[in-house]
Formats: C-alpha cells, sequence, structure tokens
C-alpha cells in the first residue's frame, strides 16, 4: 500500500476550477516530485494535502486515514508537515520561537528538546541565531527556518514548496543536502519544484502538472530524457 | 492650580489604564480575527451589569463579582465567537462592521429593555477609604481599580509573550496560513482570543461602573474611543495601544479639569484628526502585530 494515495483529486477558487480529477502516489521513503509551469495548481494541491484548503471533490489517504474532510492540525499530528511557498516564517517571533510553535503538534517536552537539538545540529546557523527575529534574517536563512520549522514535529511526509525559489546555488546545495537526509532517515518527501533540474535528478518519481491535471508521469530518470519535458521544463 | 494639574493627571492616568484593557481586546480581535468589533462596547457593557447583578443579587463583594463578570463575559464572547462570527472570519472587513454594528445595537437595545435606562452605581465599599498623597486625594477604590487595571495589562502582556496559547495567537496574526500549516488549531484561537477580549472589557465595565455609572448606553462612545486608541497605538502594537490609552486618558482627564467638561468626548477624536495630518504612521511607527 502507498505511503500517500490521491485520487482524482478537484479543487475550485470560487467557479474557477483550479485541479482536475489530480491522482498520485507516494511510497514510503521516497522523493517524489511535482513540476509544472506557473498557475498549474501546484500549491493548491499541497494545500489541500494539509487541509488548509478543501478539496470540492476525489479523495487524499495517508496511512490508511482519510485526510480530505481533516482540520489542518489534525493531520499535522498524524505525521505530513508542509513547508510552504515563500517560506511564511513569522517575522515578529524569534528563531527559537518559531521552532517551538513547529511543535505544538508534540506533547512531549523531552521529544521537543531532541527535535531542537536535531535542528540545531542541522542547521548551525540557525542555533547562532536562535534570538533573533525571524524577520530579520536573510533569505536563505528564513528557508532553512522555514524547512526546519516543518521538520520539527518529525513527520513521516514532509511537502516542500518551491524550496529552492530565490536562492544562491549554494544555499540550493544545502537545501538537496538536507532533502536528501531526511529521506535517509525513513521520511517521505514530496517536492514541488519550478527548478525541474534539480527535481528531476533528486526524485525517485515524477509528475508534470499542467492547468490542474496530471500531464505525464513516470520514474524521474525517464522523465529526465522525456523529449517533451526536457523542451518545456528543462529548457533544453 | 498645580494641585488640580496633577489631580487630573492622576485621574488621567486611571482613566488611561481602563481604557487599556478596552482597546487591548479589540486590539487582539483586530489582529487575530482581522475583524472590527463594534460589539465590543455591549461586552463592556454587559461585563458591568454582570458585576452589579452579582453584587445586588448575590451580595458578593466587588472583587468576586469582577471576577464573576470576567468570567461570563469571557464564556458568552467566546459563545458570541463562534455562534456569530464564525462564519464570516476571513471576508472582507466591511463584513465584520455590519455584523458588529447590528449585534451591538441588538445588545443595547435589549439590555435597554430589560435593564432600563436609568444609570445604576457599583458601589464597591471602598469608596470611603482616602489616602492624601501631598495633597492629592485618591480613594481606595481608585488605587484598587489602578492596580488591578495594571494587573491586568501586565497579565496580558506577559501571557501573550510566554505562554503557548499566547504565541500561537501572536502567529496567528502574523501568518495565518503558516499557523495552521505548523499544527496550531487557528479555531481554538479564535475563540480564545474572544474570550480574552470579554473578559478584559467585563473588568473594564466593572471598575467604570465603580469610578461613575452602569447604564446600557455605555458602550457607545467608549468603542469609538478604543478605535481610535487602537489606530493611535498602531494595529496589534501591544505597547503602542497601551501608550495610546493613556495618552487619551490624560486628553480627556486634563482637557476635561481645563477645558471644558462638557467636551471631554470629543477631545480624542480631535486628537485623532491631528494625528492623521501629521502621523498617519502611528503614534509608535510600524503596522505591527
Ligand atoms: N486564493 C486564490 N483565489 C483565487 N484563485 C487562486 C487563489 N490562489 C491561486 N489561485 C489560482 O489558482 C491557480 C493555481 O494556483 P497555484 O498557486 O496552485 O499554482 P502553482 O502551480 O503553485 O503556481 P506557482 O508555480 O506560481 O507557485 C492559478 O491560476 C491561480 O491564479
Ligand atoms: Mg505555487
Amino acid at each position: 500500500m502507498p505511503h500517500l494515495k490521491v485520487e482524482n483529486l478537484s479543487a475550485h477558487y470560487g467557479k474557477t476550477q483550479v485541479l482536475d480529477g489530480v491522482s498520485m502516489t507516494a511510497e514510503k521513503g521516497s522523493i517524489v516530485t511535482l513540476i509544472g509551469a506557473n498557475g498549474a495548481g501546484k500549491s493548491t494541491f499541497m494545500m489541500c494535502l494539509s487541509g488548509v484548503m478543501h478539496p470540492s471533490g476525489g479523495t487524499i489517504e495517508f496511512e490508511g486515514k482519510r485526510l480530505e474532510n481533516a482540520h489542518p492540525e489534525q493531520i499535522v499530528s498524524w505525521g505530513l508537515s508542509q513547508c510552504p511557498e515563500g517560506r511564511r516564517v513569522w517575522p515578529r517571533m524569534t528563531v527559537l520561537e518559531n521552532l517551538e510553535m513547529g511543535a505544538i503538534s508534540m506533547q512531549n517536552k523531552t521529544e521537543v528538546q531532541e527535535r531542537l537539538d536535531w535542528s540545531f545540529n542541522m542547521f548551525p546557523i540557525l542555533a547562532e541565531r536562535r534570538r533573533q527575529m525571524a524577520g530579520s534574517l536573510s533569505g536563505g536563512e528564513q528557508q532553512m527556518l522555514a524547512i526546519a520549522r516543518a521538520l520539527m514535529p518529525g513527520p513521516k511526509l514532509l511537502m516542500l514548496d518551491e524550496p529552492s525559489l530565490g536562492l544562491a546555488p549554494i544555499v540550493i546545495e544545502k537545501v538537496v543536502e538536507i532533502i536528501k537526509t531526511v529521506r535517509n532517515e525513513g521520511t517521505t518527501v514530496f517536492l514541488v519544484e519550478q527548478n525541474a533540474f534539480m527535481a528531476l535528478s533528486l526524485a525517485d518519481y515524477a509528475y508534470v502538472l499542467e492547468t490542474g491535471k496530471i500531464r505525464l508521469s513516470g520514474s524521474a530518470a525517464l522523465l529526465r530524457e522525456n523529449d517533451e519535458v526536457r523542451k518545456s521544463y528543462l529548457g533544453i | 492650580m498645580w494641585t488640580v494639574f496633577f489631580q487630573q493627571t492622576l485621574n488621567g492616568v486611571i482613566l488611561g489604564c481602563i481604557y487599556a484593557l478596552i482597546a487591548l481586546g479589540l486590539s487582539l480581535i483586530f489582529g487575530i480575527l482581522e475583524m472590527a468589533n463594534f460589539a465590543h462596547g455591549e461586552f463592556y457593557m454587559l461585563g458591568a451589569f454582570m458585576a452589579l447583578f452579582s453584587m445586588t443579587l448575590l451580595n458578593v463583594p466587588f472583587l468576586v463579582a469582577l471576577v464573576i463578570a470576567m468570567a461570563g463575559m469571557a464564556l458568552f464572547s467566546a459563545l458570541i465567537e463562534h455562534f456569530i462570527f464564525k462564519p464570516i472570519i476571513g471576508k472582507p472587513m466591511i463584513n465584520s462592521m455590519l455584523l458588529s454594528f447590528g449585534l451591538s445595537t441588538a445588545l443595547a437595545n435589549l439590555a435597554l429593555y430589560f435593564f432600563k435606562a436609568d444609570p445604576r452605581k457599583i458601589t464597591s465599599g471602598l469608596a470611603r477609604i482616602r489616602f492624601n498623597f501631598w495633597g492629592l486625594f485618591l480613594t481606595g477604590e481608585r488605587l484598587s481599580i489602578l492596580v488591578l487595571s495594571v494587573i491586568l495589562v501586565l497579565g496580558l502582556s506577559w501571557f501573550i509573550r510566554y505562554t503557548v496559547t499566547g504565541k500561537s495567537m501572536r502567529a496567528v496574526a502574523q501568518d495565518r496560513t503558516a499557523a495552521q500549516l505548523a499544527g496550531i488549531n487557528v479555531r481554538r484561537i479564535y475563540a480564545v482570543t474572544f474570550g480574552i477580549s470579554g473578559a478584559l472589557a467585563a473588568a473594564a465595565g466593572t471598575m467604570v461602573g465603580a469610578m461613575f455609572f452602569v447604564s446600557p448606553e455605555m458602550g457607545f462612545t467608549v468603542v469609538l474611543k478604543s478605535f481610535v486608541i487602537v489606530i493611535l497605538g498602531g494595529f496589534g502594537e501591544i505597547r503602542g495601544v497601551i501608550l495610546a490609552a493613556i495618552l487619551i486618558g490624560l486628553v480627556e482627564s486634563l482637557g476635561g479639569g481645563f477645558i471644558s467638561y462638557a467636551y471631554k468626548d470629543a477631545y480624542p477624536f480631535i486628537l485623532l484628526i491631528l494625528l492623521f495630518i501629521f502621523k498617519p504612521e502611528g503614534l509608535t511607527g510600524g503596522n505591527r502585530a
């Protein structure tokens, strides 16, 4: 049974349909990517998985639990965590407060402390800046904080929405390294990217979304060789 | 002359502390739910009546009545959030303005129907104790009101700064979607915010009811003044709101003492208009939560 299974998902903003019958699966411990142009509906899809947006049709199943009518805080407590597009750290809270709030779904205080140590070990820059307001961090540091915050509850499935956007190559390398580490610890990673090159070289499996519909899917290695993908998303 | 000045300053500070309690609740709702709650003045009025009836019908002492009013209004406000405001959360501000204005009118008229218009007074029993400091006089009642409101304001600041719920409130105010994604129960935070706001309004209403009067229309001018304070203080900024509240209290008290008492309710608005002209970004600068 796949770790995450989405079937026939549709979503609307008012009367405008943004997702139209999207189906996908993710195996446990794999990296799955969703690529697509601006406005294809990638972020909308992520928000449906997190319960922030309610789909107008279809089902989402995660470890046998149905998510499509669940509340966001339930979904987080079941082990599905999202680092949203545009970082969205709380700017007038300290780095430490941002991380603590990321762990709000955890009951056990010692576990929270363990996760905090894990984060500071993984992101030494955040340890250094723990008392600083998140809004005063650089863009790259904010992205690290956003990822660290999403990892605080120790999710079973991590969703990343365009984590490389606007970052310098060296910071992108760091993001890639984190994704690999997290996966090696057994976490399933679901990655949304504009940077198709990075996504396809990292992922095991890939989906291409075009105006709300899955256009192509297959192993990432296969899609990298696909002519259409090369032309539209890799620019070769 | 100087005695009058200091006396009015002292009164102004006391009034300002009470205004701070009211305006902070309004500002919390504004920052966290992105709503303008014009019924806030009626929460204050109902809180005052709750304290009044606790004292006259249950014969409890002033402080117990204050606690009853705060608890009662916390519950009442959370219920109002749940049954009346919940459907319009996230909709444009005009929705909450119209809805709360309607609620305000309805609550004030219900109060008028049941409690009648004649003003009543909460007798705290502390007004007979008098202190005299270098010619300034202060009753035990005013002293306890000053101390109580300072404790409540500091307590609220502490709560928002250090508790998990307080941090969640700040997170929701700064980025609601990020808060949901982190696993904060946003619906619970909305109810808690309304509850706190109602409890603070009730405390303020009870104190004003002891210093002045309790009447069904007491909420009306207070809510407008509180909006002035929230605007002056910079939306959602706790320290700014407290400063603005004390400023308004002083302006009203000194203006009442030295210019004319008859226009005391107009001074805050004159100040607001001046501020819009000379310092449109607010007293403390930014638009911060
Ligand atoms: N809150 C909203 N209200 C109305 N329409 C929206 C809203 N959010 C997104 N849309 C529309 O839904 C469509 C899909 O948006 P979405 O943000 O999911 O795309 P995306 O694939 O994530 O794009 P990008 O790569 O630019 O992040 C777009 O046409 C967008 O204009
Ligand atoms: Mg997007």
